[in-house]
């Protein structure tokens, strides 16, 4: 039986320290916070950028939010570096479709999850990861069909006009508040863990992307006023 | 003009959206950068939010020479270990360098040493010591020159070199039981680029 080294290669450690270059964290501040001090600083002027709807006024009944437009783009991008998140996520846009698609969607997925974390060699669809590399490609073609297959049912969703309208954002809104807390509070006592941050961008992705829609689905007339 | 550009010279006017975009797209980047170097979440964050201001407030300089995230790199380590001087930490990391390359060799078998496993390589670096972990990240992991070390340390290109020879020697042996994953390639090693 082979010994164990007493030392990682020079490759080995340049293969970690490669990994170490890639390697993203969620945003240590909040922008809320951060935009007061460039308030403060002057290096926020409010005339400076358009403000659509500004005219609007709108003050929903359970949780006051304020619009958040223009962010799509942004969070696209960060969705493509989260695919994971962003499909464990999709857990709760899916439960939101339950209409259309079905519960069995759901526990199939979470099916899924689970079985991922069982071992280090697992299989969903016929798929095996042996290798950290093959995960992360696995990993990549799957955040591009996800994106694709969520940016396919947002244009053909029709459950929100059914369910009267901004009333379904703000539900999943509400939702995803929670997961964002949750996750962030996660990851205050484990802040490298990759997977909870993972799921703490796409759960911000997530509320942005739905903070879109929902300013979107608003009546003429009004606005959000805190998010 | 490149969309970086233009994004650039909305948000140097003060067009929040604009700010709030480059924020989004480079923070998960930048806010690792500061993590890695301030080695503590709660500091990282308040150091995050000063280099961010920076970055904000040198706007009107962006040139558009680089890509936007590789400007703001170069202002977050810049800011970070300003920060880090602030907070005395930096003036312990110039003074162990100096003891460091007058020292004896290192002891492979050191206390600090026995009994710790790294499971990662962000927690073996947690156990360099101060001089050698701020070299080794900002040499290997951020691209900076000997040279450029020694200018944003005060300190010579001879000790950033000895720093990042200790640095890794010490992260090898503390990463040894990942050395199964990378067992394939073993023959092909190469040096440090020292």
């Amino acid at each position: 039986m082979a010994l164990p080294s007493k030392e990682l290669s020079e490759r080995g450690l340049d293969a970690l320290i490669t990994r170490e270059q890639t390697r993203i964290v969620a945003p240590l501040t909040e922008w809320h916070n951060l935009s007061m001090s460039l308030r403060q600083e002057g290096l926020i002027r409010d005339s400076a950028g358009e403000r659509p709807r500004a005219e609007r006024t709108y003050t929903p009944s359970a949780e006051p939010v304020r619009r958040g437009s223009g962010w799509m783009r942004a969070t696209g991008r960060w969705t493509m570096r989260v695919a994971t998140g962003a499909a464990l996520v999709g857990i709760g846009v899916v439960a939101g479709r339950g209409m259309t698609i079905g519960q069995s969607l759901v526990t199939e997925f979470q099916q899924m999850v689970s079985d991922s974390t069982r071992g280090s060699s697992v299989h969903i669809s016929g798929k095996s990861f042996d290798s950290p590399a093959a995960a992360r490609k696995t990993l990549v073609r799957a955040q591009a069909e996800y994106q694709a297959a969520a940016a396919f049912l947002d244009a053909s969703d029709s459950v929100p006009q059914i369910l009267g309208g901004s009333s379904v954002y703000q539900n999943r809104l509400a939702g995803l508040d929670e997961m964002t807390t949750a996750s962030l509070t996660a990851l205050k006592d484990a802040p490298h863990d990759p997977l909870l941050n993972q799921y703490f961008l796409a759960a911000s992705a997530a509320r942005e992307a739905t903070l879109q829609q929902l300013g979107n689905s608003l009546p003429v007339g009004t606005t959000m006023e805190r998010f | 003009m490149t969309t970086d550009q233009t994004i650039v010279q909305r948000a140097a006017a003060g067009d929040e959206r604009a700010l709030r975009q480059l924020w989004m797209e480079n923070a998960p980047h930048i806010d690792a950068v500061v993590l890695r170097l301030c080695g503590d979440r709660d500091l990282a964050a308040d150091v995050a939010q000063e280099v961010w201001i920076q970055i904000f407030r040198a706007l009107p300089s962006f040139r558009g020479d680089a890509q936007f995230g590789t400007w703001a790199h170069r202002i977050a380590v810049n800011r970070t270990l300003n920060a880090l001087r602030k907070v005395r930490r930096i003036a312990k990391v110039e003074m162990d360098v100096e003891d460091d390359t007058a020292a004896a060799p290192d002891n492979p078998e050191s206390d600090t040493e026995r009994g710790i496993v790294a499971e990662s390589i962000d927690q073996a670096v947690k156990q360099l010591s101060p001089g050698a972990r701020t070299v080794f990240l900002l040499h290997d992991v951020e691209g900076y020159t000997h040279e450029e070390i020694a200018g944003e340390l005060g300190i010579t290109t001879g000790g950033s070199k000895s720093q990042l020879f200790k640095a890794r020697a010490k992260l090898r042996r503390l990463l040894a039981h990942l050395s199964d994953g990378f067992s394939a390639g073993v023959g092909q090693e190469h040096g440090t680029s020292i």
